[in-house]
Order: structure tokens, then sequence, then C-alpha cells
């Protein structure tokens, strides 16, 4: 069984867990070009590599972030949702050993 | 000995609120606050503690209260509410709740849930968010005979959203069941 380590409730089942989505920065819709918002709303970025992404634990409803090695499917860490407001580290900076999963194929 | 029981719980008040000042709230209304999120306690600390409401602190600012049969804080401080103070959301709350005791209970979580209950350590009131038969759920461990008069050792209470409250109750039911115990669908 994979675990993932919510931030509020700890190491639980991967299965108690929602994933929404790569963490992404919304350019200013009042300033940018149509260009740029329509590549925003319609493109995803799907090259393998440590993501910061939105997870939610279903039983609690917190929604959290998840920097994950897209490429190992290896959880690095996990941050409570305000880490997004203060700022959250490079990828590569905090890439390393597994510290907020363990165990084998979901 | 006694066999695992499960007993639906419907006759209580509860209330579930939001918001920065939930806590300060609640404390001014005279309710006891856990410190620390995901733990539970009691409203008061009395003679005979299990009188008073359960809280149990869900997150940083989020908390769920339920009384006891025939309680009458909730009813009181929830008049408050409707003053609307700042930074205070209440939030309705009729979940199905349930009562878990007896032996081999453990026996039965582990075939319903992903989380192992029997290594829990109470010392510090832990509140539990999981996944049960996959419907999200509430669960507070509790020790020894509480107000629903059982018998003493560990026991459950359990939440859940009321649309999956029937579909809970009979599945873990079953489970009880199984395992030589019994399924009650009224409680006090």
């Amino acid at each position: 069984m994979k675990i993932m380590v919510c931030p509020l409730n700890g190491p639980r089942p991967v299965a108690e867990f929602a994933y929404g989505g790569e963490v992404r920065r919304s350019p200013d819709p009042n300033t940018c070009s149509d260009a740029e918002w329509s590549s925003y709303v319609f493109n995803r970025s799907g090259s393998p590599g440590a993501k910061y992404e939105w997870w939610c634990h279903i039983a609690s409803g917190f929604w959290f972030v998840a920097l994950r090695d897209t490429t190992r499917d290896v959880v690095i860490a996990t941050f409570p949702a305000e880490a997004v407001r203060r700022g959250l580290p490079t990828p590569g900076a905090t890439v390393g050993p597994a510290p907020a999963i363990s165990g084998g194929a979901a | 000995m006694s066999a695992p029981a499960l007993k639906l719980c419907v006759q209580r008040d509860r209330l579930g609120l939001k918001g920065p000042r939930a806590a300060e709230w609640l404390a001014a209304n005279g309710i006891r606050v856990p410190s620390t999120a995901n733990t539970w306690t009691y409203s008061a600390e009395v003679l005979a503690a299990a009188a008073a409401p359960l809280v149990a602190r869900l997150g940083t600012a989020e908390f769920f209260l339920e009384d006891v049969v025939a309680g009458s804080t909730l009813k009181r401080i929830s008049l408050s509410l409707d003053e609307h103070p700042p930074g205070v959301y209440p939030v309705l709350r009729e979940d199905w709740a349930f009562h878990l005791g007896g032996d081999r209970i453990h026996e039965v979580l582990a075939q319903v849930c992903n989380v192992n209950f029997a290594a829990l350590s109470l010392d510090s009131r832990p509140l539990i968010m999981t996944l049960m038969i996959g419907v999200a759920a509430l669960v507070v461990p509790q020790n020894g005979p509480d107000e629903q008069g059982g018998a003493a050792g560990r026991q459950y209470r359990i939440w859940c959203d009321p649309t999956f409250g029937p579909y809970l109750g009979e599945s873990l039911g079953a489970v009880v069941i199984e395992c030589g115990g019994s399924y009650t669908g009224v409680s006090g």
C-alpha cells in the first residue's frame, strides 16, 4: 500500500487522496494576451520531473501541496496550502530522499 | 467478554463551526476547545465529563460539537450565532452518528478501514478523519464507559455524512454481525 503524508492528518493510504492538478500561477486576465490566457486554460506540462501538485485528503476535505517526482512517482514532500502564499521552494532544491511517502506500487 | 455492538445515535444536537474567530467565540461561550488540530475534548471539566458536549477540532479553525442526549448547551450557544459574530461561520451538521464498542471491534475496523486503530494511543485524545468502506468518516476513539453506558474498554464514536449513513450503518453492521455482534439502528 502506498502511503502519503498529509500535513494535517499524517500518513494515510494514497486511496484517501484525490489529485487536483499541477500548481500553476494564473496570468492576470486583465493584462495578459488571449494567447497567454488560452495557453493557461488549455495547455498542461506533461514533461516528467519534480512538480508541485494540489492534492486533497478526501476524508477531511483538506487541500495541500505535494512535491512529486512524476518520473519515479515518488512524493518528495508535502506542504500545507499556505505554503503557496509564502512561496514554494524551487523543486530542484528539495529533490532528494522521499520523506513523505513510502511503500510500493499503489 | 462482550460481543461487538454497533449502535446508531440519533437524538443529539450537533454544531459545526468554521472561521478565524471560531475558537475565540467558543471560549467566550464557555466551551473548552482542544488546542491542536485532530484532537477532541469535552467542553467542560466536570466530574462526569462525559455529560458535557464533545468538542472536536478538525483543523486550525474548524470545529465539530455534539451534545449529550437531551443536552441544552448547544441549543444555548446556537442562539448567539443568530447575531452573526464576525469570523464565525456555522456549518450545518446532520451527520449520522454511530457508537461501536465491545470485543473484537478492531477486527471489525480492520475489515473496513486502513487506519490501524488498535495501535492508537489515546493519551492525546486523537481524532481520525479517514475513509471507512469508502465513506469519509470522523472517528473518535475513547476508553471506558461513556454516556452510552457501554462496557469499559476501547470504543469508537463514528460520524459520517447523512446521505451515506444508511450505507455505512448497514455495511458496518453486517461486519459487526459477522463478528458475532449486533447492530442497533435506534439508540439514544
